[in-house]
């Protein structure tokens, strides 16, 4: 049976880090752990440390690089971790967070300062934004969920500039859509499965569809590079969810293959309809 | 890579083995070839084997056009060919001037050229003329026979030089230099150019004046007049330049003049391929293959034609990008939207092209046009038996070619597999609607396995002998039921052929008798007859811009699609994505009525008869449904299926997933003057008088009725229609829609008119009166519509202002009820009235109102933007008409809705073509003549269109100074105000000195 490891710190966010815990472990099939790194030479855990009632298995050493080696053998199926204290003005989680979710190879849930944990899972909200690693972050969803009895809600946020031209009878318009995003992103659903779509800024929606759906759960797929100007979603999500935030790292997307196609005119409907249509679309 | 040819049999004699070159190692659709020379060494030889090389090949489909100088006499007498077809034998003779078709009862005159007396004079003077100048410079010539449009004129008149071989052509060609360069006359070529100059001097500057090295011939005609026809004539039976053979023995120059036989290589034929057998002693241009050989080579490159079509070679289509659309590897991304651009249709089956091995990223479908399944909104198309699958896969996607011809309606399949190349061709037979045809071919690999007819997977591996059997669709037992069978044969020893019949099941016995027919016709006669009844499609359809190759291939694509998505026999149910996909379930809306009718009404009026039976055959329901609410006359449904009934839903989910009421079945009730309009639109350009007396009266009387109970009077005797959705349907259960009200306005007075014997007086005037009481909106101090009551006390926002991106799913941008309270549009509403009705709106309107409304359409949806197109057009605003044309070109080609794998949007397709035919040429029926009023942009040379009209075959061209019409019959056309009578001959028209 595969493990689901919690990382527990002496903060007060340790006790919803341990409940997170066992709703994923009941959600995987797995066993819990409660894991706590000592730093130094002490070799036991601080009194009041909250585990809620699991035994607590100590480990040694750098706390991300602890955390990493426990997470690094072959039956743990995911970690759980609280954000920590975010210090620097840009981060979003607190040092040793940042270091498990960057360099930890397996799925991450990130518990937000504010989230309530939940009890058991039942919803979970992936938000698809047609790239790769969304779309291996819903298939490793399915993966852990596949013997509990769950939702899975897709989420697509169109911004302004990716909305669709044409929407002509929106009841038609909206089964085809949904099933062609279905199959175009190779999405591990049926091709009648509801998509949910939203308009605006991806960050903001996806929080906004978390608390309407009900989420118990937010999975995004990502690619452990938090350098200028990437991973603005799971930035936002982690630092504004009231629901810990599964992250699931996935390998860099794979070039697009386009086929060649003789039709001369890609160029040609980019031409401005009338006078103002941006050569973006 | 080249072909070795054996002789074989009874040929040995004259046969020689040759290695064919590449280009000419593969299968042509017709060969043009020249006779004496090229086909016989000279007119005593036998010409048996020649004979039953060319019976055989007609046999199998191939066309052949012989080219020659002489009479009919020497050449059928030579010949003696009698093919039985389906290809086709002609002779091309008398240097251009006569065609003859040679069936089993031999030639028949099908073309000839007839000189008046005075060009028969000019020529007679001109070779005297010649003779006298050659004389003058001590030359000896004589004229040594008069044929049909020419004269010969002899210049080596010497007993060793009267009947020289072919096979001496460079020792004559230096007896005749040495001769005339004795007597001061460089060469050849100097000697042709005093015929020419004869010829201009007694009249005849376009004369033909050709030399065969022996003899000058002044003509009116010669081969190059052959090679136009026969390119033509090819044309015309769907045979494309590219796909055709021109041979010869004397391509290359000779003393300094074009080989004879390079005249056939015309300019209206690019892309031929070209092969001369010649001795050719100063060698062939570039672009000619030089085998040598002489007529035994050449029978030996005709024999590797036969051998080619009885192993099962599979067909080449068009390489012409104006006329393809080729689609190379596999996208997983776009591949169902490139299915959907390469579906092959027949008007009652639509296959889309997906890859006839499995992948991953394919979804393969097969429709049948009225086959529907489920109950309510939940009707749908059924999903039928796949009949183009094939075992194996793709050793690598991007080995896949797919290429549709779009003139033939033809899918060509090529793709590397395990075992190695195969290729493909497929079509849905227009012939025999709801008749597909494969042939498939392995090419240095083993027979590919074609598998069972199939809805799944699963029966994928069910035995072979689930063929010739009747498979039933999974569809639940009914009227929707679709019943499949289909024939697998080998064809030769790598090759295997699939013909494949549908039918609902009440129809399955006359499928059963399609099947036995197709099967005796054989693969061949199927292909012959494909080509051929698709290149008569286009004949009366096409249209040519010059100056926009882009534009051109997609507007080829989009009448394609429309020409294969109507049956023009029995009833035409045309769903919004046609038979290319099965979004939209099928269902039938006034996308068919107002976007699709008038394509087919101009064009193929026995499909536009087909969509309107349509609708005549569910009059019982649409009377019953305007009964139910307690009205007369008939209400026929905003979303059609199979019974007639309304399928609208009544609940739907929105993009952002909110479950929606869905109103548009209970308000947008200007379907039923649409369907009016469509029978108007019908009777506007066909002039049919027995659906003008039966069925096109009733639809016009019913649904005049409909709206006669429809309309509310105010205490002011003002007549309302409250609680409809108009086309723009961001805006719901408006009152007083203009659009809506002007439609039944013109549909009371249009059945007031069409039912003077048929309906009494009393309620006629009553129409009448109703009419005349209707709102419509219009301020004559502005010159405008308001949309609906109230639409001008909504929010002024104008979206064209607000983002930068149209068109624009504006509810998804504003949210539905921002909208909703604003002056945002989502498609022409009031404008639909100026591209719909013109003559029954304000006068000079039109401008007012598309600078008005113009600025506040998102453009939402796929019909806005071609109805705008043509808008523009007609209001002389061609750059943004233009852009407007651009967009619906490209909606389904670049899949700018990231829908089309559903299907293509047929309603935008066919306002394309509204756009160029009603807009940019201003074409609209008027009574019994043809309006024109063309506007031509200045980025094209010239606009091309052909339609049909009454009974006549319209060609149009229109160039910046100039509008050229041909009629045939003739026609009568409106031009500034003036009517003027076109015949074949055609009529110029100067567009500067159009008045108005």
């Amino acid at each position: 049976m595969s493990r689901v490891i919690a990382a527990v710190d002496d903060s007060a966010q340790a006790l919803a880090v341990v409940r997170t815990g066992e709703a994923v472990a009941s959600l995987c099939g797995s066993t819990l752990e409660v894991v706590h790194v000592c730093a130094g030479e002490d070799d036991t855990a601080p009194a009041g440390l909250a585990s809620g009632g699991h035994e607590v298995r100590l480990l040694r050493g750098l706390g991300s690089r602890a955390i990493a080696e426990a997470a690094a053998d072959r039956d743990v199926a995911a970690v759980i971790v609280g954000t920590g204290r975010a210090r620097p003005a840009e981060a979003f989680v607190g040092s040793c967070a940042q270091q498990v979710i960057t360099a930890v190879p397996v799925p991450v849930v990130v518990v937000p300062a504010h989230a309530r944990a939940p009890t058991t899972i039942r919803r979970i909200l992936i938000p698809l934004d047609g790239t790769r690693a969304s779309s291996d972050a819903l298939r490793r969803a399915m993966e852990l969920s596949a013997q509990a009895d769950v939702r899975l809600i897709a989420l697509h946020v169109h911004t302004d500039a990716s909305l669709p031209m044409f929407s002509d009878q929106p009841h038609h318009e909206v089964r085809a859509w949904s099933a062609e995003f279905i199959r175009r992103h190779a999405l591990p659903m049926s091709a009648e499965s509801p998509l949910r779509l939203r308009v605006g800024q991806a960050g903001t929606e996806v929080l906004a569809a978390a608390v309407q759906e009900g989420a118990d759960l937010i999975v995004l797929g990502w690619r452990q590079d938090l350098s200028a100007g990437r991973a603005a979603v799971v930035r936002s999500t982690v630092l504004g969810a009231t629901v810990p935030v599964l992250l699931i790292p996935t390998q860099r997307e794979a070039q697009n293959h386009y086929p060649v196609v003789n039709t001369r005119g890609r160029a040609a409907a980019a031409a401005p309809y009338p006078a103002s249509r941006p050569e973006s679309r | 890579m080249a072909a070795s040819l054996a002789p074989s049999h009874s040929r040995r004699a004259v046969r020689c083995a040759v290695a064919l070159p590449a280009p000419i190692a593969r299968r042509f659709e017709a060969i043009v070839f020249d006779w004496d020379g090229t086909a016989v060494p000279d007119r005593q030889a036998d010409a048996a084997p020649v004979r039953a090389l060319v019976e055989e090949a007609c046999a199998l489909g191939m066309d052949l056009a012989i080219v020659s100088g002489t009479h009919v006499r020497n050449v059928d007498g030579q010949l003696a060919a009698r093919p039985t077809g389906p290809g086709r034998l002609l002779l091309c003779l008398n240097r251009g001037s006569e065609v003859f078709a040679v069936g089993r009862g031999g030639p028949r005159l099908v073309h000839r050229r007839i000189a008046t007396h005075q060009e028969d004079a000019a020529l007679t003077a001109a070779a005297e003329l010649t003779v006298q100048r050659l004389a003058d410079r001590g030359v000896g010539a004589v004229i040594v026979s008069q044929r049909l449009n020419r004269r010969k004129i002899d210049l080596i008149p010497e007993p060793a030089w009267a009947e020289p071989p072919k096979a001496r052509i460079g020792e004559l060609l230096d007896a005749v230099e040495r001769r005339l360069r004795a007597r001061g006359v460089r060469s050849l070529r100097g000697a042709v150019e005093i015929a020419r100059r004869a010829a201009a001097d007694v009249g005849l500057p376009d004369a033909r004046v050709t030399s065969d090295v022996k003899h000058v011939e002044i003509g009116l005609t010669d081969k190059s007049d052959s090679g136009a026809w026969v390119v033509s004539d090819l044309w015309s039976r769907g045979v494309a330049p590219d796909l055709v053979l021109v041979a010869g023995d004397e391509m290359g120059e000779l003393g300094g003049l074009p080989g004879s036989d390079s005249l056939m290589l015309v300019t209206e034929a690019p892309g031929v391929t070209a092969l001369s057998v010649g001795v050719e002693p100063r060698g062939v241009p570039a672009h000619v293959i030089h085998i040598r050989g002489g007529p035994a080579a050449f029978l030996g490159v005709l024999e590797d034609q036969v051998k080619r079509r009885k192993r099962g070679d599979v067909p080449r289509v068009t390489a012409d990008p104006t006329w393809s659309l080729h689609i190379t590897g596999v996208d997983d991304r776009l591949e169902r939207a490139h299915e959907s651009l390469l579906c092959v249709a027949d008007g009652r089956l639509g296959s889309n092209g997906a890859p006839l091995v499995a992948h991953p990223a394919a979804a393969p479908s097969v429709v049948l046009a009225g086959a529907y399944e489920g109950d309510g909104a939940d009707i749908a198309l059924v999903a039928c038996p796949r009949w183009n699958r094939l075992a194996g896969g793709l050793s690598a996607p991007a080995t896949l070619h797919r290429t549709l011809d779009l003139r033939t309606g033809l899918i060509h399949h090529r793709w590397d597999a395990s075992m190695g190349r195969v290729e493909a061709v497929a079509f849905s037979s227009l012939v025999r609607p709801a008749t597909a045809v494969l042939r498939v071919s392995g090419v240095g690999g083993p027979r590919p396995e074609v598998l069972p007819l199939s809805t799944d997977d699963q029966a994928a591996s069910s035995p072979r002998s689930n063929d010739l059997r009747w498979i039933t669709s999974e569809a639940s037992a009914g009227a929707g039921q679709v019943v499949a069978s289909a024939v697998t044969r080998a064809t030769g020893p790598v090759a295997v052929e699939r013909l494949a019949v549908y039918a609902l099941q009440s129809d399955a016995s006359q499928a059963a008798s399609r099947l036995r027919s197709g099967r005796r016709a054989g693969f061949e006669r199927l292909l012959v007859e494909q080509r051929m009844a698709w290149a008569k499609r286009w004949a009366s359809a096409d249209i040519v811009i010059e100056g926009d190759d882009a534009l051109q291939q997609a507007v080829r694509l989009g009448l394609s699609t429309l020409m294969a998505s109507a049956a023009d026999v029995g009833e035409a149910a045309v769903g919004a994505r046609g038979l290319t996909g099965e979004a939209y379930r099928g269902h039938v809306f006034w996308d068919t009525d107002v976007f699709v009718l008038p394509f087919l009404a101009a064009t193929h009026p026995a499909a536009a008869r087909a969509v309107l039976e349509y609708r005549v055959r569910r009059l019982p329901a649409a009377l019953a449904a305007a009964r139910a609410r307690g009205r007369s006359g008939a209400r026929f449904p905003w979303e059609s299926a199979a019974d007639g009934g309304d399928v609208t839903p009544h609940w739907g989910s929105d993009r952002l997933g909110n479950a929606t009421r869905i109103r548009t079945g209970e308000m947008e009730e200007h379907i039923v003057a649409d369907v009016a309009w469509a029978a108007a639109c019908y009777q506007g350009w066909t002039g049919d008088p027995m659906f003008a007396g039966g069925p096109g009266r009733v639809l016009l009387v019913e649904t005049a009725r409909y709206w006669a109970s429809r309309i509310e009077a105010d205490s002011n005797g003002r007549g309302h229609i409250r609680q409809v959705i108009g086309p723009d349907e961001y805006h719901e259960e408006v009152d007083d829609n203009a659009f809506t009200n002007v439609m039944a306005r013109w549909n009371l007075r249009t059945a007031a008119d069409a039912a003077a014997t048929s309906v009494p007086a009393a309620e006629r005037r009553r129409w009448l009166g109703i009419a005349d009481s209707l709102v419509d909106g219009y301020d004559e101090a502005t010159g405008l519509y308001e949309q609906f009551a109230g639409f001008q006390r909504l929010e002024p926002l104008i979206i064209r202002d607000l983002t930068p991106q149209r068109p624009v799913a504006a509810t998804m941008l504003l949210g539905a009820e921002r909208v909703a309270g604003a002056q945002v549009i989502k498609q022409a509403d009031v404008l639909m009235l100026h591209h719909m009705v013109p003559d029954e709106v304000a006068p000079g309107s039109l401008v007012a109102n598309l600078d008005f409304y113009e600025p506040r359409t998102a453009h939402g949806s796929s019909l806005s933007p071609g109805i705008h197109a043509g808008l523009f057009a007609r209001a002389g605003r061609l750059a943004d008409a233009l852009a407007a044309l651009r967009l619906t070109a490209r909606i389904d080609i670049d899949d700018l809705s990231e829908s089309s794998a559903g299907g293509l949007h047929l309603g935008a397709m066919g306002s394309l073509w509204q756009a160029l035919v009603l807009g940019f040429c201003g074409v609209r029926p008027q009574g019994d003549a043809l309006r024109i009023d063309p506007h031509l942009p200045a980025e094209w040379s010239a606009l091309e269109v052909r339609l049909r009209f009454r009974a006549s075959n319209v060609r149009m061209r229109i160039e910046s100074s100039k509008l050229t019409v041909w009629a045939t019959p003739p026609a009568k056309i409106v031009w500034d105000e003036s009517v003027v009578e076109v015949d074949a001959m055609g009529h110029q028209f100067g567009m500067a000195e159009r008045k108005s």
